[in-house]
């Protein structure tokens, strides 16, 4: 789910930089520290929408630099569990799989998805669902549906794993209403 | 098995658990044997977080996206989620956007974070729509399927 959501971003200026462009120095520094970053509590910071209050900039005794802290209002991206979420298929894969042929769906944030065979103790997808690696490109297909590279499936997500950096997410499609949509 | 156990605690939430609108109490605070009081408390704190922020719908974070006054930055995100938003936008128009907006806020039962689901997905009865959004059974069949009409309508019609 995308939000909108207002944010704080610290930013240390040197001195070197006290000057007449010192404004748009910090707008330039707050986009690219900013932007494209995730942490596990807001998700992926996707693309700051404006600038609400640069900040006053207090001088540090002792270092001489200046601490902005500048409040910015910006799109986040960040999955839930039990959210349902629309997306393409960017890899479809087999696992070694050793009892039984399963698989989940790894949904790596922004819309990416790789759907692997894989032996697992969760069966997250249809059973009769099967990897067909002949085909060309190689594909899970059912009598009904075909699920290979660009497909666009919906899936329910199951599962998120937060890290500092990165949020990762499995899903699946054995339910009413999920699978391939056109 | 001790690697296991010495994974770093993992912050989780329920979607249907995050009630966005102002006042809920958090479901995981009477979930105590689930979660160590730590991450009780964090995951509280993380549903406070976001119980002020807006749910964007897809089309909207397309136009603001595509609208930027800066440069767009070339970042690996943001490239993916142009991309993402590019596909999935049910709505072409600001209008129709928020369009679907004014009708889904005639409902006031909704929460934010069910109206973007439904104006994301855009099922097409009631049936299938709370079966992808479970928490919509406190509305009546009969006007969420009258909604749900109204946004295919719409979805249809938009130039």
């Amino acid at each position: 789910m995308f939000f909108i959501k207002e944010l704080t971003h610290t930013i240390l200026l040197h001195p070197s930089y006290f000057g007449p462009r010192m404004l748009s120095f910090l707008e330039n520094k707050l986009y690219s520290d900013v932007e494209g970053t995730c942490s596990g509590q807001f998700g992926y910071i996707i693309a700051v929408v404006s600038v609400l209050d640069i900040g006053k900039g207090m001088v540090l005794s002792g270092s001489g630099q200046a601490e902005f802290i500048t409040r910015y209002r910006a799109i986040v991206f960040k999955p839930f569990k039990g959210e349902v979420v629309d997306g393409v298929v960017n890899n479809v894969n087999k696992m070694l799989d050793r009892s039984r042929s399963l698989y989940l769906i790894k949904y790596t944030p922004l819309a990416s998805f790789e759907v692997f065979a894989y032996s697992s103790p969760f069966q997250l997808i249809l059973p009769d669902m099967k990897f067909d690696p002949n085909s060309n490109p190689p594909s899970f297909a059912s009598e009904d549906q075909i699920i290979e590279k660009n497909t666009k499936i919906r899936l329910k997500i199951v599962g998120t794993r937060v890290d500092a950096t990165e949020i990762f997410a499995i899903g699946t499609i054995k339910e009413d209403h999920l699978g391939v949509i056109d | 098995m001790s690697r296991l156990r010495h994974r770093p605690a993992v912050e989780e939430e329920d979607a249907s658990a995050l009630k966005l609108g102002i006042g809920e109490v958090p479901s995981a605070i009477s979930r105590p044997t689930l979660f160590s009081q730590r991450e009780a408390k964090m995951s509280v704190f993380v549903i406070l977080e976001f119980n002020h922020a807006g749910c964007l719908l897809i089309s909207e974070v397309r136009y603001l996206l595509e609208n930027r006054e800066q440069e767009p930055p070339d970042t690996a995100v943001y490239n993916k989620t142009l991309e993402y938003v590019k596909t999935f936008a049910k709505f072409n128009t600001t209008d129709s956007a928020s369009a679907v907006r004014e009708t889904l806020r005639r409902e006031p039962n909704l929460t934010q974070f069910e109206t973007a689901q439904i104006a994301n997905l855009c099922p097409a009865d009631a049936e299938e729509a709370k079966s992808i959004i479970p928490s919509l059974v406190k509305i009546d069949d009969d006007r969420l399927q009258a909604l749900l009409d109204e946004i295919q309508t719409m979805r249809k019609f938009q130039s």
